[in-house]
């Protein structure tokens, strides 16, 4: 988190061309959404016993459990992300890229416009997962989910964060629900089972790492229509990341703020 | 385009170990948040457009 907001800050400037990072999370742990408040979210003494991490994302939506997924950050000044500058265009051209990525993986997946977030859901409170709300343009295969999305504008920049799911683990955050009773935590894995799937389930193979950040990249390169190189942080980027992490992503003040 | 797709996947960068941050809020009893200092983002990949 404190990386991509770090790159945003320091080289998302308007007119900067764009930065993507693909990652996956060790362990796997809980992103909550910028706003969401985090003890209606999660059992947050479950999460300590159970050794899985919080933490606030700067982008919004909800929680998500990070495992068994790719998670993808793309980060660049207003205006390179087509000729459209609002949420909605940059989301579509992301979700283009998005779709030609897991054409590559061999997979027909398509982009919906939907309902707001959390319209489709009515189970636990309306503490819908990210996985099972459906908003804006949408990657899916058929009425399913398989990537999550959500998108922060920062000055000239903007960055767009994001899950594509390889297997099932994202459906653990089921099991910690704040105070949830055993017939809610089901209802709510029911929920995610029907609103999303996976590739894995999709290709019904196991879906590596590697092939999926591959397709990533082919996709983002095709869509952007840019060149994309390996690159690393610049020194600057790092110092902003490392004083992020002390002053906020580091902390439980600002995990637990809300 | 794919002419110019060179990934090399055996590079990893931009993965900053945070584990190995001193963090003054927290301590080793402190068992709200514990492992938040010990998450990494892991098989990091990290590209910039080069032009169009």
């Amino acid at each position: 988190m404190a990386v991509d907001e770090a790159i945003a800050a320091i080289s998302g400037q308007q007119g900067q061309l764009p930065t993507v990072r693909v990652y996956g999370w060790r362990p796997a742990a809980i992103s909550i959404g910028y706003s969401q408040g985090v003890r209606e979210t999660v059992d947050v003494r479950k999460c300590a016993r159970l050794g899985i991490p919080l933490v606030r994302r700067l982008t919004g939506g909800r929680a998500v459990f990070h495992d068994e997924e790719v998670t993808y950050s793309v980060i660049a000044g207003k205006g390179c992300l087509g000729s459209g500058s609002s949420v909605l265009e940059i989301y579509k051209r992301i979700g283009q890229a998005l779709v030609l990525s897991l054409e590559r993986l061999g997979i027909r997946a398509c982009l919906r416009r939907t309902a707001s977030r959390g319209a489709e859901w009515g189970g636990a409170r309306g503490l819908a997962p990210c996985f099972s709300s459906v908003g804006r343009y949408e990657v899916m295969v058929g009425r399913r989910k398989v990537v999550g999305s959500a998108q922060r504008w920062i000055e000239g920049a903007v960055l767009q964060h994001g899950s594509l799911l390889i297997g099932e683990g994202h459906l653990q955050i089921a099991r910690l629900l704040p105070h949830g009773e055993t017939d809610e935590r089901e209802k709510m894995t029911q929920e995610l089972r029907e609103k999303t799937i996976s590739l894995g389930a999709l290709l019904s193979r196991q879906v590596s790492y590697a092939e999926v950040a591959s397709a990533l990249f082919f996709g983002f390169q095709e869509a952007l229509q840019v060149r994309l190189v390996p690159g690393q942080l610049r020194f600057e980027e790092e110092t902003v990341a490392r004083r992020l992490v002390r002053e906020r992503y580091g902390r439980q003040e600002w995990t637990l703020r809300r | 385009m794919m002419d110019h797709f060179v990934l090399d996947f055996s590079l990893t960068c931009g993965n900053i170990d945070f584990s190995r941050m001193h963090h003054p809020n927290y301590s080793r009893g402190d068992i709200i948040n514990p492992s938040v200092r010990d998450l990494v983002a892991d098989k990091v990949q990290l590209v910039r457009a080069r032009g169009r």
